[in-house]
């Protein structure tokens, strides 16, 4: 009874400390095929509302396993998605994986702290370097839907090949591109891919850690593999239409951004440019175009700028 | 326990590359949102409950540390903070934003020391309640500054305005109270 009464005051200890603990991401699993799950996010940047779940997280059972892939924004997006993927299987998680190092894919890290927790080398390191700002950013947009979130760094290093869960064959893809290191999954029995942030589908591509140039190279090698069903970082499932949507969008974007370049645009007038009808309606436009040009313009600019100038001086 | 744990993991993990967590007089000096200690040096931490009850009790002065945007070059203007959207705290509340900053200026530090001391008309021994939002660390600073500036009954809101709203307790819109220009 002493027990009881002392677990009870413990919960209602936490319960009157709790600041929107209650935030609930209404998190649902979906099957794609036999033992494999996508939980999907919306395709809008960060908002209080949303509390960040802007990303898709995966997870595949196994004969004796579950394979969690990503995490979530928050403490409790992560606990949330624990508690859904021992609700819809009885399998216990045995590892979790990190494809990037992005905060929305590795913050609910924290719920599976007693679980070997799996990522690039380069993706462990950024994250080292990168964490602390993103946790002030993610405060900052989206608010208490953080709340209690601390960071929780992968255990252990990844490489590219192919890993057992049971009897099924995953193989990991290294690339790079959208960030400094990006891990890409293919689960060989069902044909499903897990394209991480190398892909988004009906939502404009993030690129504040970008090399558009190593991007489009990475989605050659991701055309090049031989799948059914593509589950993008953000946005909904497609095929290879996802692919070529994301490339034509890092095309476009790259060209746009090098002509103004060399007619010397400033990037206030580049930040309002009209946008092709192709991409105006993509989810988080036109803002994440507007920070694109934030992220990527400088570099095109610098392209041009010692030409520039030397003329000048002539 | 847990927060406990949760405090070495902010102390040891996942920080690396980010500027020193604490200063060398021990305040919290960046990642200013992250899980709180279960306690404060020179303060005591009160749940919401505890908070109305003391604010019944007590002629306990409320001060609201919740941090915004400062322009102490509009000083002259008499427009010194900007609040980008209305900021809803504990009715009876002195709004005294950005004092929990690890390292003070001059102005700011002379802005809370001013404000408190005006405020309590030079008793030490007035009681006060510091807080700002969920996972806030100036509170968790204010409370140590104010008792570096000599007072001795302080009173720690973790969790803030939220805790507050979680209890059930109502909230209204303040107002900064302003920066004078020196």
């Amino acid at each position: 009874m002493r027990a009881l009464l002392g677990l009870l005051a413990a919960a209602l200890a936490t319960f009157a400390g709790s600041a929107r603990a209650d935030f609930d991401y209404q998190l649902e699993a979906r099957e794609l095929a036999a033992g494999v799950f996508v939980v999907e996010g919306s395709t809008e940047h960060f908002t209080f509302e949303n509390g960040g779940n802007i990303v898709n997280i995966g997870f595949i059972v196994g004969d004796d396993g579950v394979l969690v892939i990503d995490t979530g924004p928050s403490r409790l997006y992560g606990e949330q998605l624990r508690a859904l993927i021992e609700r819809t299987t009885d399998k216990p998680i045995v590892r979790v994986i990190n494809s990037h190092h992005h905060p929305d894919h590795f913050f609910g890290n924290q719920a599976f702290a007693d679980l070997p927790i799996a990522a690039l080398p380069q993706t462990i390191a950024a994250m080292q370097a990168e964490a602390g700002g993103f946790a002030d950013n993610l405060y900052r947009i989206v608010g208490n839907a953080m709340f209690g979130t601390e960071v929780v760094m992968p255990g252990e290093t990844l490489a590219a090949g192919d890993i057992r869960l049971g009897q099924r064959r995953i193989e990991l893809i290294a690339l790079s591109g959208h960030s400094v290191a990006d891990l890409v999954l293919l689960d060989h029995p069902s044909g499903v891919l897990f394209a991480s942030d190398m892909v988004y589908y009906q939502r404009a591509a993030t690129t504040p850690h970008a090399n558009p140039e190593d991007w489009l190279q990475s989605l050659d090698r991701l055309e090049g593999l031989d799948f059914d069903i593509l589950v993008p970082g953000h946005g909904p499932l497609g095929d290879a239409a996802a692919i070529a949507q994301t490339r034509d969008y890092l095309q476009w974007l790259t060209a746009h951004l090098d002509a103004a370049a060399a007619r010397g645009a400033d990037m206030a007038e580049l930040m309002y440019a009209p946008l092709p009808e192709r991409f105006a309606n993509l989810g988080a436009m036109p803002a994440e175009y507007m920070r694109s040009v934030t992220h990527l313009y400088p570099r095109y600019e610098e392209r041009y700028l010692p030409q520039a100038a030397v003329a000048e001086v002539q | 326990m847990i927060r406990a744990a949760l405090l070495l993991l902010a102390l040891f993990g996942g920080t690396a590359g980010a500027g020193e967590l604490f200063n060398e007089r021990g305040l919290r000096a960046d990642r200013y949102r992250a899980p709180l200690p279960d306690s404060v040096p020179h303060g005591q931490r009160v749940d919401a409950g505890r908070a109305r009850a003391l604010i019944a009790e007590k002629d306990l002065l409320l001060i609201d540390v919740q941090a915004i945007t400062v322009r102490p070059e509009l000083a002259d203007l008499g427009i010194t903070f900007l609040p980008n959207k209305p900021r809803l705290h504990i009715p009876g509340s002195h709004w005294l934003p950005n004092v929990g900053y690890g390292e003070l200026d001059e102005t700011m530090d002379g802005y809370f020391r001013g404000n408190l001391a005006r405020l309590t008309g030079g008793d030490f021994t007035r009681p006060m309640l510091f807080y700002c939002v969920a996972d806030c660390w100036m509170s968790w600073n204010a409370v140590q500054r104010a008792h570096h500036y000599g007072y001795r009954q302080l009173y720690w809101l973790a969790d803030g305005t939220e805790a507050w709203a979680a209890a059930g307790f109502e909230l209204v819109e303040g107002q900064p109270l302003p920066l004078e220009p020196h």
